[in-house]
């Protein structure tokens, strides 16, 4: 009984035509006719009440409309979408190549964003758990290389000693898998749920493209190898200070140097610091991410063909990649041998046949037992090669 | 403007793009929602509020917002929608059409002084117009959520529920007008006014 005396009240101070209400009713539905239309302006130019009468009608329309559950929009998949754009927009990042961990963030956004990074990574878990239950591993063990393809139609080369994990409920509503070691991806096309890869050290998000990612827990770098399309890439240890995100183009590799902080191990800051002589880096800690253009990028992916092309690979690199490839153990002693490069295809070559090839062009001798190879260093040959160096 | 929004503002308009990200991440969903009550079109919507984070980044970041961040979005979106209608209907050649874009445009204006409602994202705001449904009447009730819960136009309201669609009209109506009675106290929430001027285009 209630509510019809109190629009009675209503009424009774402001008479709204009965034409007048199916006009807003209509222009609220997106149905309006233009001689409506021109009624209904006539009517709110008439007089202030009925201006804010048709304000505080349609303001409450609107804004109930933010309880709509129909209509999902990603934000996490527009911003991929827009921060491309902004990259472009803004000037000053057009040529940041090397991205600076360090952009100086006031204190009070850092602690905003830091809570609600881990609000939101609190969530994620909640969710992940309550959905999951159960993970699903697959490894390629040392030696072999295995071809899979997850549920959502994802096509997933593992290379040797690498493994991926992922949730039973992976390709329904969420797209993020772990991984240790090597993989190269074809991502199904889904612009509804991201494609997220972990790594120890950094997150690559993609929509539907082709990439490579290498993460080897025994490496000090994790490299992203774009083919097709683009990837995201942002560091998992947020204290890091990552205040940016990177997108790679194809064609592009980001290496990510891992920065050994030793929490307990002397040996470890000693390494790092070499390290950093070693390849020149003269501060500290700041660059840890960079992209390199590469023209081809099948010395990074080719590891999963037949054809395996390898491209400048110091020695201890690439017998850190026969290991795995061959399931083999490998020790070389003289450290004259570090630093010859060495390009080339192998095609299903025995571990032997590999060995043979490599003696042709570098001064080195081999002795196979089981599955342990020592090298050493031909001392006559080396000699030869130096002496034609000169 | 708190100060939390003051140091977000400063870090965005030095270019800090970590805190634009965290501003759009927690208004895209919300803008999205209120275009697409306006325009009626999901990609649409997701376009215009897109729009109005990119000029805000490419061109606006060092004209100061100085009201409130949901404020001047909520501007910026509303004005987007606004556009967007009339230039669609311009689009349609037909005669019908661009002549209901003059009077449109006309009411659009009269009311845009007092549109950007800043406040709209404010929870309070959303839990007492929770509160308010929940207390109509049963059909009015299931009528306004079908529609803007459901985001159902009212011929599809009419027939999912097998009856005219004049009673759909006068039973949204009447939600709106009990809404309006109930959300009294909170109306002057919905009205904060602020400069227009910011979002021009």
């Amino acid at each position: 009984m209630s509510h019809f005396l109190d629009e009675l009240k209503m009424e009774n101070y402001q008479i709204i035509p009965e034409q007048i209400k199916e006009d807003i009713i209509n222009l609220l539905d997106n149905k309006i006719a233009a001689d409506e239309a021109k009624r209904l302006l006539l009517w709110l130019k008439h007089n202030e009440e009925n201006k804010k009468f048709f304000d505080e009608i349609t303001n409450i329309w609107h804004k109930s409309s933010s309880l709509s559950k129909t209509d999902e929009f990603d934000s996490n998949e527009a911003w991929n979408d827009i921060s491309k754009q902004l990259r472009r927009a803004s000037k000053q990042e057009s040529k940041n190549i090397i991205v600076n961990w360090f952009k100086p963030l006031s204190k009070v956004a850092a602690v905003i964003i830091i809570v609600v990074l881990s609000a939101m990574i609190i969530r994620q878990n909640l969710k992940d758990k309550a959905e999951s239950g159960q993970f699903v591993e697959m490894v390629a063990p040392m030696g072999s290389r295995s071809i899979l393809t997850l549920p959502d139609g994802t096509k997933v080369w593992l290379n040797s000693g690498s493994k991926i994990s992922f949730s039973n409920s992976f390709g329904k509503t969420t797209r993020y898998l772990r991984l240790d070691g090597e993989a190269y991806f074809v991502v199904a096309k889904n612009k509804k749920i991201p494609f997220v890869v972990h790594t120890s050290e950094l997150n690559v998000t993609a929509l539907g493209t082709v990439f490579n990612v290498k993460a080897y827990a025994d490496e000090k770098t994790v490299e992203t190898t774009l083919v097709e399309g683009s990837v995201k890439i942002e560091p998992t240890i947020k204290d890091r200070k990552s205040s940016t995100t990177l997108v790679l183009k194809p064609n592009q590799k980001a290496v990510y140097r891992k920065i050994e902080i030793g929490i307990d191990n002397e040996k470890n800051i000693v390494k790092a610091q070499d390290n950093q002589k070693d390849e020149k880096y003269t501060s500290l800690v700041p660059i840890a991410l960079k992209v390199d253009t590469v023209v081809d990028t099948k010395p990074y992916t080719s590891w999963k063909d037949n054809r395996w092309l390898f491209r400048r690979e110091k020695l201890d690199n690439l017998i850190r990649k026969l290991e795995r490839r061959y399931d083999v153990e490998i020790t070389f002693k003289d450290d004259a041998l570090k630093n010859y490069t060495f390009s080339g295809s192998l095609y299903d070559e025995s571990i032997e046949q590999v060995f043979n090839a490599i003696k042709l062009i570098a001064p080195i001798d081999y002795k196979i037992e089981h599955r342990k190879i020592e090298i050493t260093i031909n001392n006559d040959l080396n000699r030869k090669y130096e002496n034609l160096k000169k | 403007m708190t100060e939390i929004e003051k140091t977000l503002l400063e870090d965005i308009k030095n270019g800090d793009v970590k805190s634009f990200e965290l501003v759009f991440k927690s208004y895209y969903s919300r803008l999205c929602k209120y275009a697409k009550s306006m325009v009626h079109d999901y990609d649409a919507s997701a376009d215009i509020v897109k729009d109005v984070f990119i000029r805000w980044w490419a061109n606006n970041r060092n004209t100061s917002v100085n009201t409130s961040i949901s404020g001047y979005l909520y501007a910026g979106v509303h004005n987007g929608c606004i556009n967007y209608t009339l230039r669609t209907l311009k689009n349609n050649r037909t005669v019908y059409e661009s002549e209901l874009a003059m009077p449109l445009s006309e009411i659009f204006s009269l009311v845009s002084s007092d549109y950007p409602t800043a406040n709209l994202g404010a929870q309070e705001l959303q839990d007492a117009i929770e509160k308010a449904i929940a207390k109509l009447p049963d059909q009015c009730r299931e009528i306004f959520i079908l529609s803007r819960v459901e985001n159902k136009s009212h011929a599809e309201i009419a027939e999912k529920l097998g009856i005219s669609s004049n009673t759909v009209k006068v039973q949204i109506y009447r939600a709106l007008l009990k809404l309006k009675q109930d959300l009294k106290e909170y109306l002057p929430l919905l009205f904060l006014l602020f400069g227009n001027q910011i979002f021009q285009n």
